[in-house]
């Protein structure tokens, strides 16, 4: 594969993490957990570029987060909130939308 | 050792206040889920070399709006800076030339030393006022965004859409830029014979050949070839416009007046008699004015110099942006 496929497809991914991200907040998670189910579904994120994701996804209150300190491991989780519920299903619905295009598209070429 | 918290430490000095101890405490929990202080140094460099530098993680909670001017008004930050600069070029180079060319009559510089300077006076003065204005420019737009003075609606009109750029006719007349031509080529003649022949100078002193420095067979041998080089600069420039742009005919007719004028300019120039100053014109300007012959005489070659440097500048920077503008339209229109 050469570098400039290697490049859109890495953009094209980029443009789907968050679509991902929230998909696997609706439970709710902690980071190193959310790094790892993303992972077991072949997705593959840096924990340096989720990490900050997740708060700049927080500071738009798509999701929300508290802090569990019960256990002796302090662990920050994340959910999803009613807002990131509402951008989530037009996230899916733009998602259908395009592959029916791209699939429109297949068929006229 | 506690390579950890030196790591969580180090992230976090890049920080600002309020992300310190949130983002801190959440990188430990992230390291301390893979590792621990007690395992192996190979073991915890992997972890930490996988986060990378703690000063690009860091960063890369920061990365939003960290743009002194982002692109929502970037391509207004350029219009306005391009407009700035060069009205405060134009403003230097305008203002040099008229201080020098004052300078001329009133120092008792060397011609050397007054070309000198005028450079350096324009130069310098326009790279310090450019890189001010950049500056200030620039100062505007961050204060202007931080207080929102640029924020606009997404609303719009049907009649604020910008107008398609105009194709290039057949015969790529342009009746500003022929205007602008036939005033240059008219008024550049007029100066050059004004500055040759100094008509106005004449003091109906009466007639004997002149024998000024300006006006000898020998200085005109001089300039001769050098006019001629301009003219020929100029024909072929007219040249490659018709190549490139097409021809009509009004453009050729123009075309051919203007080349006529300079021949015609040339001619009067160079083969009629010259006899317009004599040494006793020039001794009573000179007396008017308070200077000496040899001075004025000095001076006065020194303009028509700087007028054919300026004439060669004018016809390369014409043919740069004749070349530049067809280069537009073509890829506008492609």
């Amino acid at each position: 594969m050469d570098r400039t496929t290697e490049n859109l497809i890495i953009e094209l991914r980029r443009g789907t993490l968050v679509m991902m991200v929230l998909s696997v907040c609706q439970k709710e998670e902690y980071g190193y957990v959310i790094v790892e189910r993303l992972a077991k579904l072949g997705i593959s994120v840096e924990a340096s570029t989720l990490y900050p994701l997740l708060r700049r996804l927080e500071s738009q209150d798509l999701l929300t987060s508290h802090w569990d300190t019960t256990d002796a491991r302090p662990r920050k989780y994340y959910q999803l909130s009613e807002k990131g519920k509402t951008v989530l299903n037009a996230l899916k619905q733009e998602w259908v939308t395009m592959q029916e295009e791209i699939e429109k598209i297949g068929e006229l070429s | 050792m506690n390579y950890i918290e030196r790591y969580v430490y180090a992230v976090k000095k890049h920080l600002p206040a309020h992300q310190k101890e949130d983002v801190g405490a959440e990188i430990k929990a992230l390291i301390l889920e893979q590792v621990s202080e007690e395992d192996d140094f190979q073991k915890i460099e992997k972890v930490l070399k996988d986060l990378g530098s703690p000063r690009k993680l860091a960063h890369s909670y920061r990365n939003q709006n960290r743009s002194l001017i982002g692109p929502d008004h970037f391509e207004l930050y350029l219009d306005v800076l391009k407009i700035a600069l060069k009205i405060v070029i134009s403003i230097n180079i305008f203002f040099g030339i008229v201080s020098f060319v004052g300078s001329l009559f009133v120092s008792e510089a060397s011609l050397g030393l007054s070309i000198g300077t005028l450079f350096e006076d324009i130069i310098g003065n326009t790279i310090s006022s450019a890189l001010t204005t950049f500056g200030l420019v620039t100062l505007g737009f961050v204060v202007a965004i931080h207080f929102k003075w640029l924020d606009q609606n997404d609303e719009w009109m049907l009649k604020d859409l910008p107008e398609l750029p105009k194709k290039p006719s057949k015969a790529g007349f342009s009746l500003r830029k022929t205007a602008l031509e036939t005033l240059g080529v008219g008024l550049g003649m007029a100066v050059l014979l004004i500055v040759l022949r100094l008509p106005w100078l004449a003091f109906d002193v009466g007639g004997s050949e002149s024998d000024l420095t300006i006006l000898t067979p020998a200085n005109y041998a001089f300039y001769f070839p050098i006019f001629l080089g301009l003219l020929g600069f100029y024909l072929i420039n007219q040249l490659i416009v018709i190549q490139q742009q097409g021809l009509s005919r009004l453009t050729l007719t123009l075309k051919i007046l203007h080349s006529l004028s300079v021949v015609i300019v040339m001619f009067f120039m160079f083969f009629m008699e010259p006899a317009f100053l004599r040494v006793e014109d020039l001794t009573h300007l000179a007396e008017l004015m308070g200077l000496n012959v040899s001075r004025l005489e000095e001076q006065i070659n020194l303009i028509l110099g700087v007028f054919l440097v300026l004439i060669a500048i004018g016809l390369g920077f014409d043919r740069y942006k004749d070349t530049k503008r067809l280069k537009k339209e073509s890829s506008s229109h492609s």
